[in-house]
């Protein structure tokens, strides 16, 4: 028994099963979210430690920024994926993921701004783990502003991937220069971040937050994949039968 | 071994514009391939991919069975390529830049081969002048006097004669019918005709679809 | 190969100059600017020297292989069997030309900024280490952005994030030549493997981007 896994690496078979997906996707998404935030708000304690009721930002706050990270992961795989195949499709994957990754960076600094403000009594501190936060949003928006500075599409997509793929070696070097500017003495994190000491139901409306983003995050990439793939290929006599049919 | 230039089924764009698909034909030793087109039709990119530079979209090009890309050094050792710019530092001279031109090819720094080969396109007594100082037409054959250092199976040319007078012209052909005479090839673009070679080794190839 | 960039790097000795100068301009303001009495200035100076060396190595890196790919001669480099050492001595005599007379007028510029003894020699072996790394991801950059309209401000965002280990670790090896003089050599140390890291696989990822570039 044979598999085709090329199949759906061409642009128009993939498109053809990509709208089902956008609908699951969107629908769990949503669904997640409603039973998150519901656990989030009413099954949890109203103090955690010293903190009141805003810590609750962090079921937003904590899966956006692991979403941000996961992102730029997937982002890398397919931007390798499309230098080692040259398959079209996983390059237009890494460049519809940019703006999500992009985006989750920016949610998970600015409700930590909130967080810290009313936690710390500051709006920014430059603590370690914000600033990688806002270095990895640097390298977000360093190759989405490559991607697009470049007209020829075949360079563009090579040249981000390969922008992405240095990004990614130099990460740790990056991360661990400012987690320890100091060699001898690492700078102490946010605080320890240890899953065990947290409230149980506070973790699984977390974690409920985190399944939620990463659904939308599924969907919403579907999505921007759907028109980059429509407007990549208008050529085709496939994208161009979509369009009339649409019309 | 032939040294045979295969290409396969090519597929060629520019800017979302297909130029041409499934593009095949051979160059044999010493056979000249002369690729006719309007302007537009994708010469230069057609020549810029057989030396490995651009990427087709489709289709295959191949020297000695073996994929002719930039990472096959015994292809790019074989194949000399002047393209529509010179390749010419302007602040350094004829000398130097030639000299820099053997160190790319791998060849030993040899001044003699230097000036044989300006000798032999007629430009060594401006081997020490800036070619910022020097006309189109001299620029161009110090670009061509690449073509003379060490040995090359394939020329690969992007409109050669450009700026060249008629002497000059005349001077080249003879020495690409050289080349063709020692089992070489070429394959080029040209909107001059060629007149001293016969027409017995010139393979034409059409680029304007209908 | 080395040869040939310098000698076209010196006959244009203007660049040379003038990113030389753009660094001390960019340094020299910043005292005047603040306006602070010459007391803060020695806990300023690791991080703004470092920061102007930056500046002033990406102001002329946008043209490191933009002459090549206008007159062709990057054609020629990228179907030789040497793309690796063109490169590395293009990395080199960018540096030669911007990192190392900067490297060298920083005592000068410690000086003024009312750093002494240790201190001094400090920030001229971090900037000795630290420079030609800026130089070979610099090329990177440079590489990606060759051939484009907007290429100069687009490196200056794709290399200023890549280049903030250098910046941390060069700029703490001053500061702890001030406050615990034990620790400088972990930081000269840690520039060293970056620069012996960098200089190996940077100029990889440069020729392989010159080619997606010169496509």
């Amino acid at each position: 028994m044979s598999f085709n896994w090329f199949k759906y690496s061409s642009p128009a078979s993939f498109y053809g099963i990509s709208h089902s997906i956008i609908k699951a996707a969107s629908g769990i998404a949503i669904i997640l979210c409603i039973v998150g935030l519901y656990w989030g708000f009413a099954k949890t304690p109203d103090i955690l430690t010293d903190q009141k009721e805003y810590y609750r930002i962090l079921f937003i706050h904590v899966p956006a920024a692991w979403m941000s990270m996961w992102l730029y992961v997937t982002l890398v795989f397919w931007a390798v994926t499309g230098l080692i195949f040259n398959t079209r499709l996983s390059y237009m994957m890494a460049a519809a993921t940019a703006p999500t990754g992009a985006l989750f960076a920016f949610l998970t600094i600015w409700t930590g701004a909130f967080w810290g403000k009313t936690s710390w009594g500051v709006w920014w501190d430059w603590d370690p783990r914000m600033t990688s936060m806002l270095i990895l949003l640097f390298i977000y928006i360093g190759y989405i502003a490559l991607q697009n500075s470049i007209a020829d599409t075949r360079r563009a997509d090579r040249a981000s991937a390969l922008l992405a793929l240095v990004g990614v070696i130099c990460i740790p070097v990056i991360y661990l220069s400012i987690n320890c500017p100091d060699p001898y003495q690492c700078a102490a994190l946010h605080q320890q971040s240890s899953l065990k000491q947290i409230e149980k139901n506070i973790l699984i409306a977390m974690f409920i937050m985190l399944f939620a983003t990463w659904a939308y995050s599924f969907a919403i990439i579907t999505h921007r994949l759907r028109s980059i793939i429509l407007e990549r290929e208008k050529r085709t006599q496939w994208a161009q039968d979509i369009v009339r049919d649409k019309a | 071994m032939s040294k045979q230039l295969t290409i396969q089924g090519l597929q060629c764009e520019r800017g979302e514009r297909v130029l041409f698909s499934d593009l095949s034909f051979t160059v044999e030793p010493g056979q000249l391939c002369h690729l006719n087109g309007a302007n537009g039709s994708g010469k230069t990119t057609l020549l810029r991919t057989i030396a490995g530079y651009t990427l087709p979209y489709a289709g295959t090009v191949s020297w000695n069975e073996k994929p002719a890309t930039l990472s096959n050094s015994s292809y790019t050792q074989a194949y000399r390529y002047v393209g529509h710019q010179n390749g010419l530092k302007k602040s350094l001279n004829a000398r130097e830049n030639l000299e820099f031109f053997q160190q790319l090819y791998g060849l030993n720094a040899s001044s003699d081969s230097v000036t044989s080969a300006l000798e032999t396109l007629k430009i060594n007594d401006k081997s020490q002048l800036s070619i910022r100082d020097l006309s189109q037409g001299q620029q161009r054959k110090i670009a061509l006097a690449r073509l003379l250092l060490g040995s090359s199976d394939l020329w690969i040319l992007d409109e050669p004669f450009t700026s060249l007078d008629l002497a000059s012209r005349n001077l080249i052909e003879n020495l690409m019918q050289q080349h063709l005479h020692q089992e070489g090839s070429i394959i080029l673009t040209t909107h001059h005709p060629l007149v001293n070679i016969p027409s017995g080794s010139i393979h034409v190839i059409e680029l304007d679809r209908e | 190969m080395l040869k040939r960039d310098l000698l076209l790097a010196v006959r244009n000795y203007n660049d040379v100059l003038i990113g030389l100068f753009f660094f001390i301009v960019v340094v020299a303001l910043i005292p005047i600017s603040l306006n602070e009495s010459t007391q803060i200035l020695p806990r300023l100076a690791p991080g703004l020297v470092w920061i102007a060396a930056l500046l002033s190595s990406i102001l002329s890196l946008a043209r490191l292989f933009e002459e090549d790919h206008a007159d062709g001669s990057l054609d020629l480099i990228l179907s030789s069997g040497s793309v690796y050492q063109c490169v590395l001595a293009k990395v080199a005599a960018h540096w030669l030309v911007t990192g190392l007379p900067l490297t060298l007028i920083s005592p000068l510029i410690g000086l003024a900024y009312n750093l002494h003894g240790e201190q001094l020699s400090t920030l001229f072996m971090s900037l000795l280490v630290g420079t030609p790394v800026l130089s070979c991801i610099g090329a990177i950059g440079a590489a990606l952005t060759t051939g484009l309209r907007s290429g100069s401000s687009i490196i200056a965002l794709i290399v200023l994030p890549l280049n903030i280990p250098v910046m941390v670790y060069g700029a703490a090896a001053v500061r702890s030549s001030i406050n615990s003089p034990d620790n400088v050599m972990t930081y000269l140390l840690l520039l060293t493997a970056m620069l012996i890291i960098a200089v190996v696989f940077a100029p990889i990822a440069t020729a392989a981007a010159l080619k997606i570039s010169n496509d």
